[in-house]
């Protein structure tokens, strides 16, 4: 668990094991995108790193109203710089808010096959890929 | 000796070498194996979490940017 660093939030970021291993476990142990998102949750978890978060859209082609979302690696932003994302959902445990890990991936796939981050959220909070009923 | 037709249907979960996939849509109609997602609300069950209102999101994070992605 970690603070959800800058920006005045009083939400902590979560990262529940499964989605973890759904999401990051689905990449080869010494696979490049493996290591980003294990490097980046160290980061933010070490509560040290000042986060650019960018909220996610609301509507849209790939609605996904009640998240957010950071680059990776942490702190850059331009696709070429930073190809993958980490989403997040605000959801309430009790009395208090969290920002509970979604989905990790490619923010712009090279393969048309392979489903983007965003979609893989949409997927986890739906039940299905947008665009289908 | 005849050949077993095993019936899938999308949503189905399927166990090859101990290891389970998801059957899914592919974005050309077709049908694909990957390994499931599991969904929001069992994780809200598995967590003991509920979604958070919207208003709850704009009070947290009604001041972070949006950008053209996703």
């Amino acid at each position: 668990m970690a603070g959800a660093g800058a920006g005045g939030l009083s939400a902590k970021v979560v990262f529940g094991l499964r989605a973890w291993d759904e999401e990051v476990g689905r990449f080869h142990p010494l696979s490049p995108p493996r290591a980003r998102a294990q490097n980046a949750r160290k980061l933010i978890e070490g509560g040290k790193q000042p986060l650019k978060w960018v909220n996610c859209k609301p509507d849209g082609p790939i609605p996904l109203p009640g998240c957010r979302k950071l680059y990776v690696p942490l702190g850059k932003s331009a696709p070429s710089e930073a190809p993958y994302g980490l989403v997040f959902l605000l959801v309430r445990r009790r009395d208090t808010l969290e920002w509970t890990f979604v989905a990790f991936g490619e923010r712009h796939p090279s393969n048309s096959k392979t489903r983007n981050v965003y979609e893989r959220a949409y997927k986890r909070i739906n039940g299905r890929y947008p665009g289908l009923r | 000796m005849a050949i077993s037709i095993r019936k899938l249907s999308v949503g189905d979960i399927v166990e090859v070498d101990g290891r389970h996939y998801e059957v899914v849509p592919t974005r050309d109609g077709e049908l694909t194996l990957e390994p499931p997602i599991t969904p929001m609300d069992e994780l809200h069950a598995i967590e003991g979490t509920e979604p958070a209102s919207a208003e709850e999101f704009e009070r947290l994070s009604g001041h972070v940017p949006y950008d053209d992605e996703g």
